[in-house]
């Protein structure tokens, strides 16, 4: 919090004194900007937003979750100017809206359990099985003898699709006792609260609360999702209909800019170079 | 949906007062414009009504019909959108099974309540007790359902989870809070029918020897059965319309199962789920499919309410109740043990029932009190912004709740101001003009919209903003005046009911002195009736405003974002401090920003209370007057 308004005050007196450089590109700009989509962009969105209606108050910034589907959806419909997901698109959805993708961001997605849980690891085919539904008791992966709760995210979610496809494999099933939450938070709020739990999250939201599962002996960090060690990664995009202009393309540009690369990197992820 | 249960007050306790004055054969200039608005207002109201179930209906009807690519699957019992089965059965199962025991847990509660209010007191006042559960039932109907929510997830989910295992997001936790949610409609339906058969019995019953918890239950319930049953009836329909109980509580596995443990997907939870799903696919479409489902269930009950309130009404105090045999018959089956074990037993829930759900609303307050202390302060409000400096506007208000609240103020205000003119208009004309198959009609239309489910009026102004897309309006977009807009809608029925009520209330006297007078019909409307119902119609205001700045369900599908900053027009998206207690729920990083989710939801508890205060302070000065 503190770090926070030191962050405010830096770029409140830089506002004051003499602007800088990457925010300048937002001065004579005016108009709103609809933002929403995966649930994993918002932090990076949020800091990015705050810095620039910040200095340019007459700016209006919106920003909104909802899922990759949801930023598909509203950015093809044109409901939204940037609609982001957490996978990237897919053949039909480019075609019928005409999308533009801006991948900005690598994040991987960790298996996670509770702090609590002793299990530390567990190989592809422990976890196809335990979320396949056919494994149910924490005893058969070596932990307590506990039941274990599922926990996975909507249809549509970019974070499932990645999962699905790179942590487990192509085509894969999650068994449709899990239970079903709908963003990143939601699943972190819900691990951290069960011992018995498993789901999965962005890599960046890791932390004291729940624990990240070794697999197949990869660990799931941001280094390791880097150099490519850690394989269950997908790259974080913003999509606009067509090529973006004015306000949509001063702020991409932003955060593609040294200081969104900053918002990017304490948000967890691993920027990416435009 | 206290528009429903009102509405049965109504039905049980005043007879509609006759018109017989007759229509004035000339119409001053004035009179016949205020005849022209009126009308315009039924029109506005009716055809909007219309337009929901039609727009609704429309799009579903591919999909129920089987004509798109491969819905035929909507009709099925497996969902799995990967492997293309799209069967939303198990939700419609949950959501009736859901509704059902949670009806089935606050139906007890809801009779302990009622026998408390007349055995539990001794004298002729009413104890402190008393009184303090009536004004905490009162009190629980302003409730907002995302307070309830937030906090059962952080109260009620571990405490099942230890005491039941599994993940503590199951039946059993969605199950206890929507029993709290439905339970005081069914206390004030239940009293209300109960009230006047109680009060007729009170001479005779106990000179004949009748114990009072014998009169209650052997001669007062009975006489009351069409009141009780409407009761669970609107239980049912309060329960099985939320949304936002099932998607934070229930866990949203898309299964079929019956145990308490068990993860259930309803199919309001459905609709707030599936929007994530590519636009056009199948699995998108089933979100039609569910709002229609989910309509036609509240429909279907809404009517069925309506026809046990007709009856009830149908069948006067003083006529020779049909159930006479009952009680005899019951006392003979069961005998004296029996019988005593029954009053007993009634004796015993008269006491439980208030003390379990007094203990519940204490625990809930507690903890959402304990849990907000770190954040009430300045910062709550406006984060890290000097509060001088963001009350004017200067700069833009961040990790505070100041532009939530303001949206929710802008949002109260345009939805009142649209359904003011309708809402009232509809009611004078349904107290004053109506024919008696109008009155039945546009009454009945009233009870269908008060009794539709809040998402599916946001899933209809999503269709709206769709459809204007597609033909007229490229650039239509989701914002606070279709968000205002679709509030309107919901709470249309409580503004004609209030206000049909309050005009049938006012004394007969009135209206034949102003025909005696000389006043033409309008005149005796617009200066005799109106100024005397006026406190009513106020006090259903403020009802109307205590919704609209509760519901969350609705302008989660028309506007609301998490982060916008203050509110920028009518047509640009918005925040709202409802939505913002449910993004805090979801999607809290730090220990802080949840103790600013509890201190938005105790502010947003505060708010409702105050508004039913005024309410009912209001209603009573307009009683005492009348």
């Amino acid at each position: 919090m503190k770090l926070f308004s030191a962050f405010l005050l830096a770029f409140a007196l830089l506002a004051g004194s003499a602007q800088a450089a990457p925010l300048d590109t937002f001065a004579g700009l005016q108009g709103t900007l609809d933002i929403a989509g995966g649930t994993a962009h918002i932090p990076v969105m949020k800091s990015a937003a705050q810095a620039i209606m910040s200095a340019h108050p007459a700016l209006r910034i919106t920003i909104t979750g909802g899922g990759s589907g949801v930023g598909v959806q509203k950015v093809g419909e044109g409901l939204a100017h940037i609609g982001n997901t957490g996978r990237p698109l897919k053949e039909g959805e480019m075609s019928k809206y005409g999308l533009k993708s801006f991948p900005f961001a690598i994040d991987g997605v960790a298996i996670a359990v509770n702090p609590a849980n002793s299990v530390q690891a567990l190989s592809k085919a422990q976890l196809l099985a335990i979320f396949a539904g056919d494994i149910t008791n924490w005893k058969e992966v070596g932990g307590a003898n506990a039941p274990i709760n599922l926990y996975s995210r909507e249809d549509g979610s970019g974070t499932r699709e990645v999962f699905e496809e790179k942590a487990l494999t192509k085509g894969a099933k999650t068994s449709p006792k899990a239970n079903v939450v709908n963003s990143n938070g939601a699943m972190k709020t819900a691990i951290a609260q069960d011992v018995n739990a498993i789901g999965y999250v962005g890599i960046g939201h890791l932390d004291a609360k729940i624990k990240g599962i070794v697999l197949d002996g990869m660990t799931p960090s941001q280094q390791n999702a880097a150099d490519g060690s850690y394989t269950v990664t997908r790259k974080l995009y913003m999509n606009t209909k067509g090529e973006p202009t004015g306000l949509t393309k001063a702020f991409i540009e932003y955060i593609y800019s040294p200081e969104g690369t900053a918002f990017v990197k304490k948000a967890g992820y691993i920027p990416l170079a435009k | 949906m206290p528009a429903q249960h009102t509405e049965q007050v109504r039905g049980h306790t005043a007879a509609p007062a006759p018109c017989s004055l007759p229509k004035p054969r000339t119409l001053s200039a004035r009179t016949a414009r205020a005849g022209w608005l009126l009308r315009l207002a039924v029109f506005a109201a009716l055809s909007a009504i219309a337009l929901l179930f039609i727009m609704v209906v429309l799009f579903a009807l591919p999909l129920f019909t089987g004509t798109a690519e491969g819905s035929s699957g909507v009709f099925s019992w497996q969902w799995l959108p990967a492997s293309g089965q799209f069967g939303i059965l198990p939700m419609l199962c949950a959501t009736l099974l859901l509704a059902f025991s949670a009806m089935l847990l606050a139906m007890p509660l809801a009779f302990g309540i009622c026998a408390h209010f007349y055995l539990g007191q001794k004298g002729s006042q009413p104890s402190l007790f008393t009184r303090l559960l009536r004004a905490t039932v009162n009190g629980m109907t302003a409730i907002p359902t995302v307070v309830y929510g937030f906090t059962a997830l952080f109260l009620l989910t571990p405490l099942v989870r230890a005491g039941l295992g599994g993940t503590g997001l199951c039946w059993l936790s969605a199950m206890l809070v929507l029993a709290l949610l439905a339970l005081p409609t069914m206390v004030l339906v239940m009293e209300a029918s109960l009230r006047p058969r109680m009060h007729a019995l009170r001479p005779t019953a106990p000179a004949l020897g009748f114990s009072p918890v014998q009169i209650l239950l052997f001669l007062g319930l009975p006489a009351a059965r069409e009141g009780i049953l409407s009761a669970a009836v609107l239980g049912f329909g309060r329960a099985a319309g939320d949304t936002l109980l099932p998607l934070m509580l229930s866990g949203n596995a898309p299964q079929l199962a019956f145990d308490f443990s068990a993860s259930l997907r309803t199919l309001s939870a459905h609709m707030a789920l599936v929007t994530a799903n590519e636009a056009g696919s199948t699995a998108y479409n089933s979100l039609f499919a569910a709002g229609a489902l989910l309509l036609l269930v509240n429909a279907g009950i809404s009517l069925m309410a309506r026809a046990l309130s007709q009856r009830a009404s149908a069948n006067p105090l003083h006529a020779q109740p049909k159930s006479n045999a009952l009680p005899h018959d019951i006392l003979c089956c069961m005998g004296h043990w029996g019988s005593t074990c029954l009053c007993r037993l009634t004796c015993l829930l008269s006491w439980l029932a208030p003390l379990v759900v007094l203990g519940a609303l204490g625990a809930l307050l507690i903890f959402l009190c304990l849990n907000s202390v770190d954040a009430l302060n300045w910062g709550l409000l406006f984060g890290s912004t000097p509060p001088l400096q963001a009350l004017l506007g200067l700069r833009p208000v961040w990790d505070g709740i100041w532009p939530a609240c303001l949206g929710t103020g802008c949002l109260v205000l345009c939805s009142m101001a649209l359904a003011m003119l309708p809402g009232i208009g509809c009611g004078i004309y349904l107290a004053e003009y109506a024919t008696a198959g109008q009155r039945r009609w546009i009454g009945c239309a009233a009870e269908m919209l008060a009794g539709t489910p809040s998402i599916v009026m946001g899933l209809f102004g999503f269709l709206v903003i769709l459809f204007l897309r597609r033909t007229l309006l490229p650039e239509a977009n989701t914002c606070l005046l279709l968000a205002a807009a679709c509030l309107a809608l919901l709470v249309l029925p409580v503004l004609i009911i209030a206000t049909r009520e309050a005009l049938e209330a006012c004394p007969h006297s009135l209206r034949m002195a102003s025909a005696a007078l000389g006043f033409s019909r309008q005149q005796a409307l617009r200066h005799v009736l109106l100024p005397a119902a006026s406190r009513g119609i106020a006090s259903g205001m403020v009802l109307a405003i205590g919704r609209a700045a509760e519901d969350t369900a609705v302008i989660m599908l028309t506007g609301v974002v998490a982060n916008a900053g203050l509110p920028a027009g009518l047509l640009a998206k918005f925040e709202a401090l409802p939505f913002f207690i449910y993004y805090t729920a979801a999607e809290y990083q730090t220990d802080m920003e949840l103790a600013r989710g509890f201190g938005a939801a105790l502010l947003l508890l505060a708010v409702a209370l105050v508004l039913l205060l005024l309410a009912s302070f209001m209603r009573r000065r307009y009683s005492i007057r009348r």
